[in-house]
């Protein structure tokens, strides 16, 4: 970890002393309801919503509410960190629906807890590609390139290929705050940048948007559209997310890049400082999350390949296109689990500035 | 006169809306002035340090200084063809006869009940090289090959006009159902034609709801996040997507503040200059 990012740590555990974050709790101190509520058998989730809440609820929420009792309130939308680093002193919600990287730096910050097996006893099931301190996938969305066989003649294998002039108006990137930054970390990378040296990634995406007029594509359901309209040939995406882009009617097929795909899990962060039963209460959700017949029960609606070892070795049939080798696994987190996620973090203000103005900006 | 009991009276009626108005509009607003002014903290989102950096980031900075003209532009010409496409559909409304003005008048209203973001999505549809735009003007010979309209300012334009213009309309007939149409009978009677008629009294005449309905196309646009993102692209960045990105990506709150203070000195100061200007022609 750099000079700075220690400074900055040392600087934080400073403020944090200070009334400066209570300014940011107190204000929201209004909402919510107090913590003993939630101590009588009470969770309060933050989660996406859309399908993907219809089905986590469907396989895990119901039946674990009917056992435990619990009454679930839900919170739903993207991008609630900045709620859970506001409330630290005073958190109002048990879990928050999260992947690895800002499970990570909520971890970090010691805004959520992490794993234990004595806490979460499905965790030691769990593929290890899957785990990280402060969570562990349900599933796990292979990301990689999104292809166009109808229009696309040349093959396509490697993240390098939306750089082939062929493609010129027709490949697209995510959006930042969708899944950009993370695919950017990962070209950055590629090309032999990090979190503090991100000047190989940056040239090498200004040439994408300047050279081959790269596209912005906003979230799943937009990229969907783009695909089927035939606007965009070639763009980062998810792999199941692409089967339904083809069940849609366009002419694709998901291609797990040569130098490593991404492999995003996702799966509800415990929020930390909350009451000890409504944490026990909130890690039994999560047990039930890594339970390998929900998980398989969960893969089938979503397409996703689960993460529990058992689920995966046990496949049935109708979901054996989703076994993957270990080597296949490996592949897919591969430049993810070299990620310095605190850097990512730290420096992120300094690095999205920069994708602002040498990246869109030219 | 008023008696004292009429004025304790309205007092008590404006009780309510005075409470909600301070709590709900002016504490937030007073909130992020003051974060806009703190210092930004990688780890904390801001630190209680006053800085004028984020102000001076904004101001002198050529990001953002195009991106908070290009938002005033975008502003300011989605009222103008808002106006000029919706007045005549107003005027229709106002002065037609027919029993389906009541149907007419749910047609307009019926882009509003599908929400902003399927309707830009069909947009995306419409506006695309493949689309039906691009189809028309090749069938019809004004193209020999698509022409990339999605990720322009002409493609935001036009959908911002689209989904406001309900917006538009409805203050604009409310003014002009108002009128008393004795008053252009008498413009007729006194030898006026159509044309100066309308110049010269009814359009005079439906002022407020031209400002009204400038006013509220104008501050919409400019805080408008998803369409711009979705039909504008890299090229077409907006104010609003900027708050939106620095809230929940960056975290970067007091800049976040400082912009969205910005957003809203523009807003209100386009419906002061709005409004004096109404109010200083009726005088």
């Amino acid at each position: 970890m750099s000079n700075y990012l220690k400074t900055l740590m040392d600087r934080r555990r400073f403020l944090e002393s200070t009334a400066m974050t209570g300014a940011g709790a107190a204000a929201l101190a209004g909402f919510g309801s107090s913590a003993a509520r939630a101590a009588g058998g009470e969770l309060h989730i933050l989660f996406a919503g859309g399908t993907w809440q219809k089905w986590f609820t469907e396989t895990f929420v119901d039946d674990f509410a009917k056992a435990e009792g619990a009454n679930i309130v839900w919170k739903t939308g993207l991008s609630f960190e900045p709620l859970v680093i506001a409330q630290r002193r005073r958190p109002q919600w048990d879990l928050i629906h999260q992947n690895q990287n800002t499970s990570s730096q909520l971890g970090a910050m010691d805004a959520v807890i992490e794993w234990t097996e004595d806490m979460i006893p499905n965790l030691k099931d769990i593929h290890p590609s899957f785990r990280y301190p402060y969570l562990a996938g349900k599933i796990h969305t292979p990301y990689g390139l999104v292809v166009n066989t109808k229009r696309v003649k040349s093959p396509i294998t490697k993240w390098a290929d939306l750089w082939n002039p062929e493609l010129k108006g027709k490949v697209a990137f995510p959006a930042w705050n969708w899944m950009g930054q993370e695919v950017f970390h990962a070209i950055n990378q590629l090309e032999g940048g990090s979190p503090d040296n991100v000047d190989p990634g940056i040239a090498k995406l200004k040439a994408l948007y300047t050279d081959n007029a790269a596209l912005t594509i906003e979230n799943v359901e937009h990229t969907k559209q783009l695909l089927v309209e035939e606007e965009v040939w070639v763009a980062p995406y998810f792999g199941a997310r692409t089967e339904q882009a083809a069940a849609a009617g366009a002419p694709v097929e998901f291609v797990v890049p040569e130098e490593g795909g991404l492999s995003f899990i996702w799966n509800t962060a415990i929020i930390n400082g909350r009451p000890k039963e409504s944490t026990e209460l909130a890690a039994k959700l999560v047990n039930y999350s890594l339970d390998p017949e929900r998980q398989i029960a969960f893969s089938r609606l979503t397409g996703y390949p689960p993460t529990n070892i058992q689920a995966m070795k046990n496949l049935p049939p109708d979901l054996k296109r989703l076994e993957l080798t270990d080597e296949q696994v490996e592949g897919l987190g591969k430049i993810q689990r070299e990620f310095d996620y605190m850097a990512m973090f730290a420096y992120r203000d300094e690095i999205k500035d920069r994708w602002n103005k040498e990246v869109l900006g030219s | 006169m008023r008696t004292g009991g009429e004025k304790a009276f309205s007092r008590i009626m404006l009780g309510p809306i005075t409470i909600l108005y301070v709590l709900f509009l002016l504490a937030p607003i007073s909130f992020f002035l003051l974060m806009s002014l703190f210092k930004y903290d990688a780890f904390n989102m801001y630190a209680p340090v006053v800085t004028g950096e984020n102000f001076a980031r904004l101001l002198f900075d050529g990001y953002y200084q195009t991106i908070i003209l290009r938002t005033l532009k975008i502003a300011f010409l989605t009222a103008f063809f808002s106006l000029v496409l919706g007045y005549p559909l107003a005027y229709f409304l106002a002065r037609t006869k027919s029993a389906w003005r009541g149907v007419l008048m749910f047609l307009v209203i019926a882009p509003l009940m599908t929400g902003v973001i399927v309707r830009t999505y069909g947009w995306i549809v419409l506006l695309g090289r493949e689309g039906a735009v691009n189809k028309v003007l090749m069938t019809l010979g004004f193209l020999s090959e698509p022409a990339t309209i999605l990720g322009t300012e002409l493609a935001v334009l036009l959908a911002l006009v689209h989904i406001l213009m309900p917006y538009m309309v409805f203050p604009l007939f409310s003014s002009l159902a108002s009128q008393d149409p004795d008053v252009e009978r008498a413009a007729s009677t006194l030898g006026a034609g159509r044309v100066r008629t309308f110049i010269e009294v009814t359009l005079p005449m439906s002022r407020s709801g031209i400002i009204m309905g400038a006013a509220l196309v104008f501050t919409l646009t400019a805080g408008s996040v998803v369409t711009p993102a979705l039909l504008g692209g890299k090229d077409v960045q907006m104010i609003g997507q900027q708050i939106y990105e620095l809230v929940t990506s960056t975290l970067n709150w007091p800049l976040a503040s400082a912009t969205a203070f910005v957003l809203v000195f523009c807003q209100f100061s386009i419906i002061f200059l709005y409004f004096r200007g109404g109010r200083s022609r009726a005088q």
